[in-house]
């Protein structure tokens, strides 16, 4: 099959041109989801922190932490926003104090739960990913300055997901588009830029088939053929003189035989 | 000017006039490509960041709502059940500051009485104080805890406080879409990287498309052409391509193949005539005819190959160099994670011995490499090297011990070595007289496109898939380097016919080489600039500078940015100096100038005070290493080949190199070491600055160098 140097090129481009675009797509959609998830982890941060401070005022009163009156206030958050999956408060040991979800009350909590917290007790929160939630945790500290449990506030991975998963399709659409344009550009780019150097090729291969099928073997072959490089024309011109040469000194040498030359 | 060198000098004229056209041709395919990328990638991004800002406003939105309710609820206890006036509330102000400082992400707070006069704000924009109104409350709009309206750049939401009813005060809460932007604009820095490193590949396979494909085959078929127009029909031309040049070059080959079918008839006509003849005087004429005619214009049917070019080498070379600087940016990071609990030498040095054995293994390579080019010949070095360290690159990703470590990247080393010196040797094979610096320039961009695209992609891909998975990434791309290799070089045969390696029986064996080329001043010169430029480039771009950045909060991808523009001035510089050098033939000039200025650079740590602090000092550092090696490798390597081909009679070529890259590699082994050394001693800056003030030295010591060979043969040096 014959493909010609502007396709070549052109089909060179278009890989490149594609790693090009997916790299960039990956890029900016892994950039995305970090920036929406920082936003939501600060927010759901923000909202934790309210509630400890709740809960530390209480325990400021004088109470200790499994006799609090905090089930209400977690209700309330939990049900003002629909992303959040529920609101805890467990003790030292893991145990569910006080959850939006009464069903889990006295459960314990995953074990990289508490480890994630002990090691960032001393942090302002802390965060970490279930298989369908984030999980972002804040450390409750009793009047004497004790780490005495953690507040967590669980919420779904599958919005964060979702708008990740839209963004990346709407992405796709958009670079598919101007990945085709590009494409085309290239393409014809590269077409218009060998236009020239292809023509002239092609018609040097022309000429030299016509005179070496003998269709045509005077200079009248390169009249009016639009070739600049001067060496082609040498060439062309040395080889029909070379022919005419031989042709002449046959006929002189015939000449000689025939005793008509000198 | 006899006739012969006339027409010499005329068809030289012809060859660089239709060779700067093709070059012409080139460049335009390469802008063509360039701007392709360029602008695509510019429109992707534009249009990304613009859909993610839509679809992160509402959540910014959402955080202000949020504090605001919180905020609300707060002060409406205090006004409504503690039953304090707004206006004679305490510590609004310290209370606003301390939200903002927790919440980076909301611009202001300000809280307005009933008709929008400020009573208490934090970071509220002066033009915005008058404006507040603009959002107020609707007494027409039924009760609301909150709304939310656009003032300015800002989107301000609005909580009302009301008492028995009536409203007594509006909470501000402000959030701007510049907060996301600047969140969303650190992802321009990477999406930049990935341009160049595209930019970088296209420049590279296109350079490759051309070159194979047009640029040599038409050069070919010009010397061919050339022949011809003087009536030597010689040759032929041996392409097979099914593109315009293969259709061209098959009507060639067929219409010197009929030109050859006539003259074999007119030689056989004026035989027959000549033969016939009984009368010797015409016989005699006819010979005479015949004989003139052989001098018009003359026949064989002689296929001839296209010939290798030196630039064939540079897609595997840049692919493999590319795949070994995938790791560069984080790799004495990554060493850290190895070093045992109770190490055997300090921190530093820990982690500077796999980088040294490294450089060693690569030495050691390198000792046995100029005898296995003779045996193997280049191309299949080339492909037991990348086996070497497709192997050493797996070992590396499994390994999960210092010592493991040590091994795996030793065998890399040596698989580095190999190919290295296999390029080396074939660009010294086929460069020609008149352009070895711009030959030079082939290999030495090849091995910098490495450094453009290795680090940034490297230290990306350690971020967002972790550093050990990068490893394997890297035997990827060994992989497609041994691949375009195998598929460019595999004519094996017909490499080693091209040019044949003269018989080792006449030339210098054992250390004679060695004397022969240290008794050669020139060549202690060229040392004396060679080791301290490599031990530069080991010292402070692959140790300190990972080190020191990490040490400042840089992220592997920053590091790999910033490691990345030593490869750009590189990629940029290098042709230009080679061809200025190639053309001034002021060769030691351009090395003394580059190794100064990279000596000099180093200071800049230094003075990071008056540079605008340390990360910038580094930065300058990085460039001023960048330019000064630009000026440095192409003239150096130049000068290492006019030194070898003076004494190809009497050393082996493969032979000369090893023994320069033998010495050169010192630099990169001591490198490492040395700087750990000073780190251990001394900061940062200080260890850059020793290793600057090593580079000024070397540099004396080369002036030096080169006076004695001036001094010793008159004229002889042409810098």
């Amino acid at each position: 099959m014959f493909f010609g140097f502007a396709f070549r090129v052109a089909l060179l481009l278009v890989p490149i041109l594609i790693l090009g675009i997916v790299t960039t797509s990956a890029l900016s959609v892994h950039k995305f989801g970090q920036t929406f998830s920082q936003l939501l982890t600060s927010r759901f941060e923000f909202v934790t922190s309210e509630i400890r401070n709740d809960v530390e005022n209480q325990m400021d009163l004088g109470l200790v932490l499994e006799n609090l009156e905090i089930t209400e206030v977690l209700e309330t958050y939990a049900l003002d926003d629909r992303q959040i999956l529920s609101i805890e408060v467990f003790d030292e040991f893991g145990v569910v104090l006080y959850s939006s979800d009464s069903s889990s009350l006295g459960d314990l909590v995953p074990e990289e739960w508490i480890s994630t917290w002990r090691l960032n007790s001393n942090n302002a929160s802390w965060s970490t990913q279930d298989h369908d939630a984030v999980v972002v945790g804040t450390s409750i500290r009793n009047n004497l300055g004790q780490h005495v449990g953690s507040l967590v506030l669980r919420y779904s991975r599958e919005f964060l997901d979702q708008r990740i998963e839209e963004q990346a399709r709407r992405l796709f659409a958009v670079n598919s588009i101007a990945a085709g344009i590009s494409i085309i550009i290239a393409f014809l780019g590269a077409m218009f830029l060998l236009n020239r150097t292809c023509r002239e090729l092609k018609l040097m291969g022309q000429i030299m088939d016509n005179i070496s099928t003998a269709k045509q073997k005077d200079v009248t072959v390169l009249k009016g053929a639009d070739i600049k490089h001067p060496i082609y024309r040498r060439f062309v011109a040395a080889v029909l003189a070379t022919y005419k040469d031989m042709d002449t000194t046959v006929d002189r040498a015939r000449e000689l035989d025939e005793g008509k030359g000198t | 000017m006899n006739v012969s060198a006339d027409r010499a000098a005329k068809q030289g004229s012809v060859g660089v006039q239709v060779s700067a056209q093709q070059r012409g041709l080139f460049l335009r395919l390469l802008v063509l490509g360039g701007v392709v990328m360029l602008v695509s990638q510019i429109v992707i991004s534009w249009i990304a960041l613009q859909g993610f800002e839509e679809d992160l406003k509402p959540e910014l939105n959402r955080k202000a709502i949020a504090v605001g309710r919180a905020l609300t609820s707060e002060l409406s206890y205090a006004i409504n059940d503690l039953g304090i006036p707004p206006s004679e509330l305490v510590g609004v102000d310290e209370y606003f500051r301390h939200i903002l400082d927790a919440n980076t992400d909301i611009q202001f707070l300000a809280l307005v009485d009933g008709s929008s006069r400020v009573m208490y704000e934090r970071n509220l924009p002066l033009d915005l104080r008058g404006r507040l109104k603009e959002n107020a409350y609707d007494p027409r709009a039924p009760a609301q805890a909150y709304w939310t309206g656009n003032i300015g750049k800002y989107l301000d939401s609005g909580f009302p406080i009301y008492s028995n009813g009536n409203l007594n005060a509006t909470l501000h809460v402000g959030v701007s879409g510049d907060n996301v932007r600047r969140q969303l604009a650190t992802v321009l820095y990477e999406i930049i990287a990935v341009i160049i490193v595209s930019m970088v590949i296209t420049l590279e396979f296109l350079m490759m498309f051309m070159s194979l494909r047009i640029l040599d085959p038409t050069a070919h078929i010009q010397k061919v052409l050339e022949a011809g127009s003087k009536g030597e029909f010689t040759q032929r031309v041996f392409l097979r391509a099914r593109n315009e040049i293969g259709l061209m070059v098959s009507n060639l080959n067929r219409l010197m193949y009929h030109l050859e079918q006539r003259y074999l008839d007119f030689q056989f006509e004026l035989r027959e005539l000549r033969d016939a003849q009984i009368d010797p005087l015409v016989s005699q004429k006819i010979a005479m005819l015949k004989t003139q005619a052989n001098r018009r214009y003359w026949f064989s049917d002689r296929l001839g190959l296209v010939e290798k070019t030196p630039s064939l080498i540079r897609v595997p070379f840049f692919l493999f160099i590319f795949s070994e600087e995938l790791s560069r940016s984080f790799f004495p990071l990554f060493v850290g994670s190895f070093i045992p609990i109770e190490p055997v030498f300090s921190y530093e040095v820990m982690i500077s011995l796999p980088i040294t054995l490294f450089m060693a293994a690569i030495f050691v390579a390198t000792l046995f490499a100029g005898k296995l080019t003779q045996r193997l010949g280049s191309s299949r070095l080339f492909l037991a090297g990348i086996c070497c360290a497709f192997v050493g690159y797996c070992g590396t990703y499994f390994s999960d011990s210092y010592t493991e470590l040590i091994l795996w990247r030793c065998l890399n080393g040596i698989g580095y070595g190999l190919i290295f010196n296999a390029c080396e040797t074939w660009v010294a094979l086929y460069a020609k007289e008149t352009n070895r610096a711009y030959s030079a320039s082939a290999f030495v961009g090849a091995i910098f496109a490495g450094y453009v695209c290795g680090p940034s992609m490297g230290g990306m891909f350690a971020d967002y898939v972790g550093q050990q998975m990068t490893f394997l990434i890297s035997a990827g791309l060994s992989v497609v380097s041994g691949l375009v290799a195998y598929q460019l070089l595999r004519d094996l045969d017909a490499e080693s016919n091209v040019k044949p390696i003269p018989s080792p029986e006449s030339k210098a064996t054992g250390l004679e080489p060695w004397k022969i080329l240290f008794g050669n001043a020139r060549f202690i010169g060229t040392v004396l600039t060679a080791v301290p430029t490599r031990a530069t480039l080991s010292a402070f771009l692959f140790f300190l500078v990972p080190l020191y950045l990490n040490h400042l909060g840089h992220s592997n991808t920053e590091i790999g940015q910033m490691m990345m523009l030593y490869g750009v001035l590189i990629v940029v510089g290098t042709p230009v100096i080679a061809r200025l050098a190639d053309h001034t033939r002021r060769y030691v000039t351009f090395t003394v100038a580059g190794a100064s200025l990279s000596g000099l650079g180093l200071f800049a740590g230094m003075a990071s005070g008056f540079l605008g602090g340390e990360s910038r000092a580094v930065l300058i550092a990085i460039i001023a290493v960048g330019t000064g090696h630009c000026l440095v490798m192409s003239p150096l390597y130049a000068i290492m080949q006019q030194i070898i081909y003076g004494y190809r009679n009497q050393i082996e070529i493969p032979v000369a190199i090893s023994i320069y890259r033998f010495v050169d590699r010192i630099g990169l082994v001591i490198g490492p070491l040395l700087a750990a050394l000073l780190v251990q001693q001394m900061s940062y800056p200080g260890a850059m600055a020793t290793i600057g003030g090593l580079v000024i030295l070397a540099v004396l010591l080369t002036l030096v160098a080169v006076n004695t060979d001036r001094r010793r043969v008159p004229g002889g040096v042409t810098a």
